[in-house]
């Protein structure tokens, strides 16, 4: 496919981006209503408690479903490059059961500071988690990608189980932790949008300036280091930064799955391999879905809201059989 | 004189096994290198270690005249380029993009294409004849166009050396010479070629100088031309080959014998009474069975002759085209009473070749075991008026046996080592 | 009067009292549970299981705490269930412990497993499932316990007391108009926001209470879109109240400090109130005692101030 077109088809989900961004503006009671979109033009002409639900509730809403959206489909595309496996999801290294192990932690322990406690302890513990993971599968200098796989998989079973003793353990609480693990952007606020910013603004950048180390992976490793990079620098560089970005997602809004596994792959099937234009063609496309994800999860069964990892995968699945069947049977 | 590849002292092991050892060498700039060498002789780690992607225990490697250690790495890929044995990579990117990857060396972080960046990968696509693939997917290409595809990408990073390790082994005949004839045609651009190869005789049509590697060690160095020859070969090998010169290209050429090497001790030996070539299937069918063999009398550039000197069988031989002379026949009685038997391949007789039979009746006189084939006693190939015939009727007469395939003839001698 | 006629009389009389009072002797200790199953005793238990904290007090609430012989690790009321021997949790059950135990009454509730009062019955234990989803149930279920174990007198007294409560403050809500009736949001966590729909507990407290619950439109226990809340606008909040987990009640916290709630009336007008979660979430002799505090939380200019000690400390 010639580089305009796929140009063209990132365009494309821009636009789709920021129209979905609009329309969920409009999203209220259920429905949508025209008369909310009007009504972001004119604050001042709104009662306090409208001005409340649009710009305290729905707007930062909004943008965290776009940010963790753009996050674990940037990340799952990164570690599929990475790892050169098709199977790697954003929670690949533990960084979902750390989080979760996190939460339970701060729930069972009853410890409180605030609001933050849960998002704080799940952030450190995904994270801990992370370089566990990081550091088991470590040989030397080197970071041979499938002794990490595996430690990430060891890891996320014994955090499994960590799981289920803690719900086990939890007794009334045991909801929360439930709801907690499913993950949903019930309780957005622009504070969550504060503390999620930095890690995008500095991670996003970072990981887009890698885009053509990662099509050297493309070629196996060795090719690539005796092409002048630094593999295990690349390596070390674009998990670490990952993790940040997922743990920080995981943190907010817990654990979604589906959007860090399959975007990414949806986008090959459409555009192919090359990370220059994969990378922001995931990263938009993971946005849009997240945040019709979360549309659809605030007004299926309105007032009642879905928890949005359902949602995700119940949209995702079917559209990805579909592509996989065209790829099959050739354009 | 400054060197394009020099090295020194190179010491390589993983963990315990050494794997490299002191290995001394200067390439000249335009030098098309071959590497030979047995499995598990270093090869492929020294091509390694010239890359870059394995730091040697102790040693330097110098690359244009710079010390590797002080190259970063990005340096060292503007100066090395390494091509593998295969690529079963399945890529949809367009072979253009996979070229162009191999410009990475000279890019900074941000640093977008330029206009050098196209002219270095048209130029490699041109090279390696591949500007038909350019828009194509990479998976849809055949092996061997993958692999020139591989080495367009190595030269878009224009380096001053180009590193080979066995890539073509995976590749039909077509491809292969493809590729070598790309390799060879690189050399006016002045760009080092080192290339591990596992055939032999790509390294005699297109390298202009040989390296043997065996066991860590460089145990030959030299131009094609005075360096590969049977000799060096088989001692790298341990394996028998014979040389000839390529017709078309005038470069030695080599082809394995199959036997290996020289039998240390022999459980029969027997001495072949042939000529005319009918003597060279039994040559080689006696070395086989584990016994040594001489051959007399046969002239001077009749192919029995050739074979038997090619296969380094002791042989009596007459002049050419001259009937066989007493000091010959009394030379070749004492080369055969060596042997624990005689054999008589069967054959054409004529006046010539008389007296072989004469030789026979004189080594069976002497106690010696005569054996032949029932075939020998065919008319249709005596040329003597019946002279041959006779002479062998009397071998027969007195106790020379006489079998009826080769095998049985084999199978006798094998029974006979056995007591 | 002859002297025959008085002890005709007597007699009658000493007949008809002891008719009776053998009729009550000899009426056989049975009722129906919630699954449809008849049990039968042959006489007033000795040996009772308590399978959730909320038939706990009712057996405590009996006057039965001599005869009980085990409960489950929640059960923290009254404090002598504390002393009590544990059979497990209420999910969580040793059935050993339950055998040796010898019960001749076990009393299960809907939040026991299905698996396990099935195998309770397989073992041919006397299980009894109590189940209710209001609070004319819960009275009919303390009824049936108390016919069960024989235990009539304290019993009616209980149950007298309860249905007088609850008529009481049934019939002063009735008379409030519906314009008068304020909007009730009762929040159980707020990460997501969980609140308790239409048949639940919750809101028959509410609706009886005098007041109407914001969540009525939804079923059950649920989440709901903090949109709403704030469009609906409560005037009354009231917050659950766990238990020991937190020294600040977390929740109590986010209600009343998170920026996005101070529009709502209740948050302005100072109306939040705690509630301990298990007197509303136990079905037990307190449901009416907790109808009571909804009801001077809603209302207190018919029913009273409602007092909780732990908001005063805030």
């Amino acid at each position: 496919m010639k580089i305009t077109k796929k140009r063209q088809i990132i365009l494309a989900l821009i636009i789709i981006l920021v129209l979905s961004m609009v329309f969920s503006l409009g999203i209220g009671g259920g429905r949508f209503q025209i008369s909310d979109l009007l009504s972001f033009l004119q604050p001042s002409s709104l009662l306090p408690t409208e001005k409340t639900i649009l710009f305290e509730i729905r707007l930062p809403r909004l943008i965290l479903s776009v940010l963790v959206g753009a996050a674990l489909s940037l990340s799952g595309a990164v570690l599929q490059g990475l790892f050169q496996n098709p199977l790697v999801d954003p929670y690949v290294l533990g960084i979902s059961s750390g989080g979760a192990v996190g939460a339970i932690v701060a729930i069972l322990s009853g410890i409180s500071l605030g609001f933050i406690t849960l998002p704080l302890f799940s952030f450190l513990f995904a994270l801990a988690t992370t370089f566990l993971v990081l550091r088991l599968g470590q040989i030397g200098h080197k970071m041979p990608l499938e002794i990490m796989l595996l430690a990430g998989v060891a890891i996320g079973f014994f955090f499994s189980a960590l799981i289920s003793l803690g719900m086990f353990l939890a007794g009334e609480n045991l909801h929360q932790m439930v709801f907690w693990i499913m993950g949903g952007f019930w309780n957005s606020s622009w504070n969550k949008v504060y503390t999620l910013l930095p890690f995008f603004l500095i991670g996003f950048p970072i990981i887009f300036s890698y885009s053509r180390e990662l099509n050297t992976f493309l070629l196996g490793e060795k090719v690539a280091e005796s092409m002048g990079v630094e593999v295990e620098k690349t390596k070390k560089i674009l998990l670490i930064v990952t993790s940040l970005l997922v743990a920080a997602s995981v943190s907010v809004s817990g654990v979604i799955g589906f959007v860090g596994l399959v975007v990414p792959h949806i986008i090959r099937i459409i555009i192919g391999e090359d990370h220059r234009q994969l990378l922001p063609a995931s990263l938009f496309l993971g946005s849009s879905v997240l945040l019709w994800a979360d549309i659809f999860s605030r007004t299926l069964l309105h007032p009642v809201e879905l928890p949005v990892g359902v949602l995700t995968s119940l949209m995702g699945a079917p559209f990805f059989i579909y592509l996989l069947r065209r790829k099959k049977k050739g354009w | 004189m400054s060197f394009s590849l020099s090295v020194k002292n190179l010491f390589f092991s993983y963990g315990d096994r050494k794997v490299l050892h002191n290995v001394n060498f200067n390439i000249q700039k335009g030098d098309f290198v071959g590497i030979l060498g047995p499995n598990g002789s270093g090869k492929s780690t020294l091509l390694h270690l010239l890359s870059g992607l394995l730091m040697p225990d102790t040693g330097s490697i110098f690359i244009s005249g710079k010390n590797t250690q002080e190259l970063s790495r990005k340096n060292w890929s503007q100066e090395i380029a390494i091509v593998f044995q295969e690529t079963n990579l399945n890529l949809d990117l367009e072979c253009y993009d996979v070229i162009m990857m191999g410009r990475f060396p000279h890019w900074r972080r941000w640093q977008k294409e330029n206009q050098q960046d196209i002219d270095s990968v048209l130029n490699a696509l041109q090279i390696t004849n591949t500007q038909q693939f350019a828009n194509r997917p990479f998976r849809e290409l055949s092996g061997g166009e993958k692999q020139r595809v591989m080495i367009a990408r190595a030269l878009a990073q224009e380096p001053n050396i180009l590193l080979l390790d066995e890539p073509t082994s995976h590749l039909d005949i077509l491809h292969q010479l493809d590729i070598m004839r790309i390799l060879f045609l690189l050399q006016k651009k002045d760009i080092t070629i080192l290339g591990v190869f596992h055939d032999i005789n790509l390294v005699s049509q297109f390298c202009n100088q040989v390296m043997f590697l065996k066991k860590g060690v460089i145990v030959h160095r030299g131009l094609v031309g005075k360096s590969l020859h049977a000799p060096q070969v088989e001692e790298l090998f341990d394996v028998e080959f014979l040389e000839e010169i390529h017709p078309y290209s005038l470069r030695p050429f080599f082809m394995p014998l199959g036997i290996v090497k020289k039998i240390e001790s022999p459980s029969a030996s027997i001495h072949l009474i042939c000529g005319g070539g009918s003597g060279s299937n039994f040559m080689k069918e006696f070395l086989e069975a584990g016994f040594s063999v001489s051959v007399g009398i046969v002239n001077q550039f009749d192919s029995d002759q050739e074979m038997a000197s090619k296969l380094g069988i002791p042989v009596m031989i007459e002049k050419p085209f001259s009937p066989i002379s007493d000091d010959n026949f009394q030379k070749a009685i004492n080369l055969a009473a060596q042997s624990d038997y005689i054999f008589i391949a069967p054959g054409y007789w004529g006046r010539g070749n008389l007296k072989n039979l004469d030789l026979a009746i004189s080594l069976q006189e002497r106690g010696k075991k005569i054996f032949f084939l029932q075939d020998s006693l065919d008319r249709n190939w005596d040329y003597t008026e019946g002279l041959a015939i006779n002479k062998l009727n009397l071998l027969a007469q007195h106790h020379a046996e006489v079998f009826s395939s080769f095998t049985e003839l084999i199978d006798r001698i094998k029974k006979d080592c056995l007591k | 009067m002859s002297k025959l006629r008085i002890i005709a009389i007597l007699t009658i009389l000493i007949l008809a009292f002891s008719s009776t009072i053998t009729i009550s002797f000899s009426q056989p200790l049975s009722a129906t549970d919630a699954t449809g199953f008849t049990l039968s005793l042959s006489q007033p238990p000795n040996r009772i299981i308590s399978l959730a904290p909320g038939n706990t007090e009712i057996l405590f609430a009996l006057g039965l705490n001599d005869k009980i012989v085990g409960v489950t690790t929640y059960c923290d009321e009254p404090i002598e269930a504390l002393k009590k021997e544990k059979i497990g949790n209420v999910t969580e059950i040793d059935l050993e412990k339950i055998l040796t135990l010898q019960p001749d009454l076990i009393l299960a509730s809907s939040l026991t497993p299905e698996e396990t009062v099935a195998r309770l019955h397989e073992l041919s234990l006397p299980v009894f499932t109590l189940k209710s989803d209001t609070i004319e149930e819960v009275i009919e279920d303390i009824t049936k316990v108390a016919v069960l174990s024989g235990v009539e007198i304290p019993g009616s007294n209980l149950i007298k007391t309860m249905k007088d409560q609850l008529k009481k403050i049934n019939d002063l809500s009735q008379s409030i108009p519906d314009y008068q009736k304020p909007l009730v949001f009762h929040i159980i966590w707020h990460d997501p926001i969980w609140t308790a729909g239409n048949s639940t507990f919750i809101n028959e407290f509410i609706t009886l209470a005098g007041g109407k619950n914001l969540a009525e439109d939804i079923q059950g226990y649920s989440t709901i879109d903090f949109e709403e809340i704030l469009k609906r606008n409560p005037s009354i909040i009231t917050v659950i109240e766990n238990h020991g987990k937190n020294e600040e009640n977390q929740l109590y916290q986010f209600v009343t400090t998170d920026n996005r709630l101070q529009t709502v009336a209740a948050i302005k007008n100072n109306q939040v109130y705690l509630i301990d979660s298990n007197l509303v979430s136990r079905p037990g002799p307190r449901v009416v005692s907790a109808l009571q505090y909804f009801a001077q939380i809603i209302h207190p200019e018919i029913f009273g101030e409602y007092q909780n000690q732990e908001i005063n400390s805030k």
